[in-house]
């Protein structure tokens, strides 16, 4: 069969000694920066960027990706031994983990969250290898109209699905395309919003943008909150689930992986929406929902599995179609970019070697995270010991470094700077950057995608209602739009991320 | 969202929509069928504007909360890492990575978190090591390493 053979490929790229070692790199660095509290995913990745930029495609590629699911582990680790989520997506786990660990059970925590992301993973592996090369073979068939389309229906379903308000959120994309666009237009060669500057000639830096908005912003926040630390007063003794641990935790990964691999590709989907969706289902599955918050094996298993599964899928619309579902992948394809690689319809034949490499040592990397992971943790919690006197002037020198290396030069340190207090006052003003950060890359795009639909049209806006795919993809933005307006639905939303 | 933030937030979004109307103002916009560079930005900062509006109107129709916390910023957090950040980047060029690390480190000691001067020195002294040995040293990047 087609899937095994590109399979195959794909290990054999992955399974070379210098892709291994790529591999374990990146998921150590991510878990490393990934347990630290107030750093996510995004900012992990932004920071870890340079040590990828020496290596050639493939390497990076797998590194990076090796970084993403890191962080996204490190994240759980901290939220079952400390109650304190390394990142968003682990919210969830939180609730019971941290319970499991004052009763004592912080081994087995760990263990079911370790086991429970690692059958997540490789579901999830398998169903992007499915998922993408179909869904790049659809696009192939999409014209202009379909992909402006496309984009409209990411941006708004990313807005529902975020927290917060979702005007200010729409304002925010709003935001995020204009920053985009500063910068030479490709088509005409003019400049748009340079003021003179012939460093924007080019445009803003991506990561430029993402490591002032969630770097340096989140350091200054953290910094204001001034969190006292609680630190890890149980011992972790015993790793492995009983039986009747393992009973009760085994259905609940499988319907969270489910969950997760469905919900990730969804635009605005992923991590984040996927564990809240599992945690819900799982406490009301239950027989006796009483026990969830008290340490409840299920409602660390469910959400763990859903938000690997959500995180992985997501990788599945920025792989097939160039269209980054969350503010995460955004910045993959930033990364893809620096290295000369554009992600959507023509990435998969053109490269297969490297797509199915990064598609086998996706599940490679999870099997390091378990084995690295849980004999590892009493280092982890070590580096949550450290004072935050100490560690954020560490972030703060990496990030500079990472922003500096992008071009070689303090102009974008500098802007970087700019972007962390914008960011820091977003915050206080109650808008959510993440939003931004999309439009930021969805922008140039969709500009581009929407100038030649009604080029094409000759300035007739119906086109995108006559064509049946673009008015199938319009309707149901518009469903969601309406969606939201409806009273009733908006406060389901509002209760929906309160649990 | 809180009802404060939603009002300094509909004024944020009016002022960042008329700075991109008035920013752009030389750029072509065109029609439809032959858009020119500043259809895009046009569209999208009115609709930034209109953000804002729709944001203040909906403040006029919900009650303000009370005990809601005024819309304040940490003063010393925010200029503290923001110099630092300036700093790395003014340093970097006249002084070479080490350098700059070892200096921007111990500002650190203004955050007024808890920390004790000789680990902060030797965390400084550590990183400026670690940093050149691991960027410039292993990963190659061309980044300036002496202060001449």
């Amino acid at each position: 069969m087609d899937l095994f053979s590109n399979l195959a490929l794909g290990f054999g790229v992955a399974l070379t000694l210098k892709n291994l070692f790529y591999c374990f790199i990146g998921a150590l660095f991510g878990t490393l920066i990934g347990v630290l509290p107030g750093i996510g995913p995004l900012a992990t990745i932004a920071m870890l960027l340079p040590i990828t930029f020496h290596l050639e495609p493939t390497g990076a590629l797998i590194m990076l990706a090796g970084i993403f699911y890191g962080a996204q582990y490190g994240g759980s680790t901290t939220a079952i031994l400390v109650n304190l989520p390394g990142e968003s997506s682990s919210v969830v786990t939180a609730l019971d983990g941290y319970q499991m660990a004052r009763q004592g059970r912080a081994g087995v925590a760990l263990a079911t969250a370790a086991l429970a992301s690692f059958f997540a993973g490789c579901v999830a592996t398998i169903v992007i290898a499915v998922a993408a090369p179909a869904l790049s073979r659809m696009a192939l068939l999409f014209g202009p109209p379909e992909f402006t389309a496309l984009m409209l229906m990411g941006l708004v379903a990313a807005v529902v699905l975020a927290t917060g308000s979702i005007v200010a959120s729409i304002g925010m994309v709003m935001i995020g395309m204009l920053l985009g666009l500063i910068g030479t237009d490709l088509t005409t060669g003019e400049q748009r919003f340079t003021f003179d500057v012939r460093e924007i000639f080019d445009g803003i830096d991506f990561v430029v943008v993402a490591m002032g908005l969630f770097g340096v912003s989140e350091i200054i926040s953290n910094l204001a909150d001034r969190h006292t630390r609680e630190l890890p007063a149980t011992k972790i003794t015993r790793l492995l689930p009983t039986k009747q641990d393992f009973l009760q935790a085994a259905p609940a990964t499988i319907r969270g992986t489910l969950l997760g691999s469905i919900l990730g590709v969804l635009p605005g989907g992923g991590a984040l929406v996927s564990s809240f969706a599992s945690y819900s289902l799982e406490k009301r599955l239950a027989t006796d929902p009483s026990r969830f918050g008290k340490g409840a094996i299920e409602g660390v298993a469910g959400p763990e599995a859903a938000n690997n599964a959500g995180a992985q899928a997501s990788f599945i619309p920025m792989l097939a179609l160039g269209i980054p579902p969350n503010a995460v992948m955004a910045l993959m394809i930033a990364a893809m970019t620096i290295h000369g690689i554009t992600p959507g319809p023509k990435f998969l034949t053109d490269q297969p070697t490297l797509f199915w490499g990064m598609i086998a040592s996706m599940w490679i990397g999870n099997l390091i995270l378990v084995v690295l992971n849980l004999p590892l943790v009493g280092l982890w919690v070590k580096l949550l010991k450290i004072p935050y006197a100490y560690l954020f002037p560490m972030i703060l020198v990496f990030c500079c470094v990472g922003v500096y290396s992008i071009n070689y030069r303090v102009f974008d340190v500098f802007l970087m700077a700019g972007f962390g207090v914008f960011g820091y006052c977003l915050r206080r003003i109650g808008c959510e950057p993440a939003p931004l950060v999309l439009g930021f890359i969805l922008g140039p795009m969709l500009e581009e995608q929407f100038r030649r639909t009604l080029l094409l049209s000759d300035g007739d806006f119906l086109v995108f209602v006559t064509r049946p795919l673009s008015a199938t993809l319009i309707g149901v933005t518009v469903l969601l739009l309406v969606m939201m307006a409806l009273p009733t639905l908006r406060k389901g939303r509002e209760s929906a991320f309160r649990e | 969202m809180g009802a404060r933030q939603q009002h300094w937030a509909g004024f944020f979004f009016i002022a960042f929509g008329a700075l991109a109307i008035w920013a752009g103002r030389g750029l072509t916009v065109g029609t439809a069928s032959d858009m020119g560079i500043g259809y895009a930005p046009r569209a999208l900062a009115i609709g930034c504007v209109g953000v804002g509006v729709i944001l203040l109107l909906q403040t006029l129709f919900s009650a303000p909360v009370d005990g809601e916390p005024r819309v304040s910023l940490a003063w010393r957090p925010l200029v503290l890492v923001t110099a630092m950040v300036l700093g790395f980047g003014v340093l970097l060029p006249r002084l070479g990575l080490p350098l700059t690390i070892a200096l921007m480190i111990p500002l650190a000691a203004l955050s007024g978190e808890s920390f004790r001067w000789p680990t902060m020195a030797a965390i400084a002294a550590g990183m400026a090591l670690l940093c050149t040995l691991l960027f410039s040293t292993a990963l190659k990047l061309q980044i300036p390493i002496w202060p001449f």
